[in-house]
Formats: C-alpha cells, structure tokens, sequence
C-alpha cells in the first residue's frame, strides 16, 4: 500500500491523467513537422559557414538540444516548487519526468558536443568552451536525482526530498554558468554563441530547429506522463482487485 | 523542560542546538580530528603525486582548495548523520521549535568547524607544501575563506538534511555537494593564485569575492526557504 | 576494411569540412532517439501483460457463476 502511494492516488484519478495525454498527439506530429522542416531547411536553404564548413550544420542539432535540456531541467524545478505548494503528486511526477527527459536530451547534447569540439578544434573536449563545461556540471548534478530519489523508501518523503534537490539545482544552472564564464579565459573565440551575427537563413533554420526540438521534448515529456499514469491505473486497479 | 506556554525562541532554540554540538565536537573531537588527520594525509599524497616539495600560485591554490572541499564533504556526512545515529534527530524533530532553528545551528555548526579546520589546514600547508611564507601580504584570504565557508555551509546543511533520508548517505553527498560547490571552488581557487603565489599580491579578488558573495546569498536564501520541507515529517 | 577507411579519410568532403562528423552527430541524435522509443515499447509490452493478467482475473469469478 505504501508502495503504491508514489504512485499516487491522487495522480491516477482519472482527470488528471487526461490532462497528461491532452495534447499529446499535437505536439508529436508538430514536433515531427517542424523538425523535418529543420532538416530541410539546415540542409539545403541555409548557407555553408564561411569558416567551418559543413561541421557547423551540428550547431543547430547540438544547441537546441542542450537548449531544451537546460529549460527542461528549469521546468522540472518549478513544477517542484508547484509540487511543494500544492503538495498533489501529479506535480511531483511532472516534474520527475522533466528532470528524467531531460537527463536523456543532455546525454544526446554532450555527445555532439564532443563531436563538434572533435571536428572543431581536433580535440574530443574542450576545456575552454565554458558552455560546455557548464553543460557537464549541471549534467553531473542532475545525474544523481534519480539516485537520490529512489535511495528513499518512502513515497512521500521521497517527492519531498526530490522537489527540494531539483529547486536546489534549479538555481544552480544560471550561477554555475555564470561562474564558469568567468573562470575560463575571455581570449578563447566564442564559436557556439552569438547567433545574432548570424545571416538571416541561419538564424531561421536555427529558431526552426529550436521550435522543433521543444516541440520533441513536450510530446516526449507527455508520453511518458501518459505511459507512467496509465500504468499507475493499472496497478492500482490489480491492488484493489486483489484485497 | 518548563511548563512556559510560549515555545522558546528561533534563535534561542538555534543557539541551544549549536552549544550542545560545539560541546559534543569539544569533548569527543569526532569531526575536527578527523578532517585534520584527512587534510594533513591529502597533503602527503599531493606531494607524492607531483613529487614537490614545494608548491605556489595555481597548483597551491588547488591543492589546498580541493583538500579542503573533501575535508568539508566528509565534515557535511557528519553533519546530521550523527543526531539520525543516536536518536537525536527525532528529538529534534518533536521538539516545539522552528524547524529553521535546526538550520541556523547546523549551519553555524558547520561554519564554525570549517573555519577551525581551514586555520589547521593553512597552518599545515605551509609548513608542509606551500612556497611563500605566511606574511601580511596573504591576509586576503581571510575574506575567501569566510565567504567560501558561508557557501559550503550553507549547501552543505541541505544536502546533509537531504541525504540523511536516504540510505546511501555516504555516496550521495559527495555526488551532491562536488558539482553544487564547484562555483565555489572556482571563486576561491582563483582568488587565492595570487596570493599563494611567490610573490602573493591580489588580481581580480573583488571579481571572485563578488561571484562567491553571490552564490553565498542565493544558496542561503535558497536554504531558509525550503529547508523546512526537507526536515518536515 | 583499413583499406576502405583509409580512403575514407582520403576523401576531401569528409577531409575539408567534417560531413562524416556531422552525420554521426545527427546518427546519435537518430539512435537516442529510436532507443528510447525501444525503452518505451518495453513499457508496453509490460503494460500490455499486466492488462491480460488483470483481465484474466476479472474473468475468473464470472466463469465460476
């Protein structure tokens, strides 16, 4: 029974699963339009880099991907805050998935990350990039939400203890990568940011792809709500079929 | 306990916490010891893995910062493990106090243990590592390593609150505490190159003592406001 | 096979501006993708055999009466 209290009562009522998978079907074919409208557009509409060539077509994989992780894991803490006030659980699943999803978005970030340090500066990391630094200390920090979480027996502490830890490195973000910033040495050029000096094919194509992958991470974000309430349901229709 | 009707006082309560944790440390020296015996070991290993006799400007400074942090990660296990261990913790929780009393003390317990362990730990260090000699000139350090205690102080009462709910404590808070002190580390690795350097002068010290004085401000407000929920039962 | 990566390497699309990389990013980003999908039908897969064990228990009772 106490099992069965994380997966909450009040999450698996029936409204607010529906509200999990409202939307969810919208959101998966907008995302798989607007990326393949990305696709498209990074491939054959925008300019080659004068500089870098082909290897800058990552740009637009590797930041909206790291973009999105970075909001996700934003989102997570303030639907932890919503948890915390409102103390209903959904809250503390919402926010458990956004944590967990975005965990997966920045695996995929660092991976192309090292690749694009591979093809633009020969190396597979770069220490200089204070971007990326950041990106692995947050990644590092919300590595071990899912640790922390499951080392707690019970399910109500365990929301509790995870919404404080994911409000915690909420606040983290923004200061680690003002402090990263700092410490790395302004001379290096910046090649990840300054999308302003960018022509207007790029920046479209990048806004494009920045669409698309937030569209990918909502209807993500939404299936595996609707995956875990409905097997919530489910296990707690057989708890009570049983007793 | 007396029969008043009106429950003692945020500070008053916080002020009974941390003297029976300064008069325990005092009388069995679980912490102090320990972290001391933990520092002046990093110290040795440090000189073996560099083969230097002596050390200054950034490699001091980062030996002596990462010595510290570990020693501070092993003082934040202690922190509340120990109250959990002996039933105190429960107590604690029963008593008719504000929770954030718990915090205050906790905090001020451990700030005051890093600033008697960093105080052994310099004194070591230059004895043991450190090039220049201790002068005047290093006096700039006292503002790093108050600003760099309040940080980890801070931080290191919620991830003990935190972790002493689960029950892999010891692996989880140095897994929470070396990326949520990294800023720190930075700041106070930085700002103390100078001044560990041959010739110890500050450069850019008002820059790092602001990025420490704000991580200090956000983690302590941070901490006042949702170490309540972390305590609650 | 070193023979076909050599030329590989030789050639000067992949040489001068990193195509070979970009794919692999975009073939990272593809595969992250199709495993979690895989995790997820996992998922279903699961869910789905609970459903049946559920249902056969509900059956039970009425084929008795």
């Amino acid at each position: 029974m106490t099992q069965s209290r994380f997966f909450s009562s009040r999450s698996a009522t029936r409204s607010s699963a529906d509200s999990f998978s409202r939307g969810l079907v919208g959101y998966a074919f907008a995302a798989a339009a607007t990326l393949t409208l990305a696709g498209l557009l990074v491939f054959f509409w925008a300019p080659q880099d004068a500089d870098q060539g082909m290897r800058q077509k990552i740009f637009y994989l590797h930041v909206p991907l790291s973009i999105a992780a970075l909001c996700g894991f934003i989102a997570g803490g303030v639907m932890a805050i919503q948890y915390l006030r409102t103390r209903d659980s959904s809250w503390d699943l919402r926010s458990y998935v956004a944590i967990h999803l975005s965990l997966i978005f920045g695996v995929a970030a660092l991976i192309t990350g090292a690749i694009w340090a591979k093809t633009a500066w020969g190396v597979w990391w770069e220490w200089k990039e204070p971007t990326l630094v950041s990106f692995l200390i947050v990644f590092l920090l919300y590595a071990v939400y899912q640790p922390m979480r499951f080392a707690i027996d019970d399910p109500e502490r365990q929301a509790r203890s995870a919404a404080v830890y994911a409000i915690i490195c909420g606040a983290f973000v923004p200061l680690n990568f003002m402090a990263v910033r700092l410490a790395t040495s302004l001379v290096h050029p910046r090649v990840l940011g300054g999308a302003g000096e960018m022509p207007a094919e790029m920046r479209v194509s990048f806004y494009t792809s920045l669409i698309g992958m937030g569209l990918l991470w909502m209807a993500l974000w939404k299936f595996e709500l609707t995956a875990k309430s409905v097997s919530m349901r489910l296990g707690k229709l057989r708890a009570e079929l049983i007793s | 306990m007396n029969e008043s009707k009106e429950t003692p006082g945020l500070f008053a309560a916080a002020g009974a916490i941390l003297r029976k944790d300064l008069r325990l440390e005092l009388r069995t020296m679980e912490t102090l010891t320990t972290a001391a015996i933990f520092t002046v070991a990093t110290f040795v290993v440090f000189h073996f893995a560099f083969d230097r006799y002596e050390m200054s400007g950034d490699i001091a400074a980062g030996v002596f910062w990462v010595t510290v942090l570990f020693a501070a990660v092993l003082a934040i296990n202690r922190l509340l493990s120990n109250e959990r261990a002996q039933g105190g913790y429960e107590a604690l929780l029963l008593a008719p106090i504000d929770r954030n009393a718990i915090l205050f003390a906790k905090f001020a317990f451990l700030f005051v243990t890093l600033t008697l362990l960093e105080i052994f730990a310099l004194l070591a260090f230059a004895l043991l590592l450190l090039g220049p000699a201790l002068s005047t000139e290093m006096l700039p350090l006292a503002p790093v390593l108050l600003l760099a205690n309040i940080g980890i102080a801070a931080i290191g009462t919620l991830i003990s609150a935190l972790a002493t709910d689960t029950n892999a404590r010891e692996l989880l808070v140095p897994l929470m505490s070396l990326p949520l002190l990294t800023p720190l580390l930075i700041g106070a690795a930085r700002a103390s190159t100078p001044l560990m350097s041959l010739v110890p002068h500050t450069e850019h010290l008002d820059r790092w003592l602001g990025l420490m004085a704000l991580y200090d401000s956000v983690f302590a407000l941070l901490a006042f406001a949702v170490f309540e929920y972390v305590i609650e039962d | 096979m070193t023979a076909a990566i050599a030329t590989l390497a030789a050639l000067p699309i992949a040489a001068d501006t990193g195509g070979g990389y970009v794919a692999a990013a975009y073939a990272v980003f593809v595969a992250l993708l199709l495993v979690y999908i895989g995790i997820m039908a996992a998922k279903l897969v699961r869910l789905q055999r609970g459903l049946g064990d559920l249902q056969e228990r509900t059956r039970k009772p009425g084929d008795d009466a």
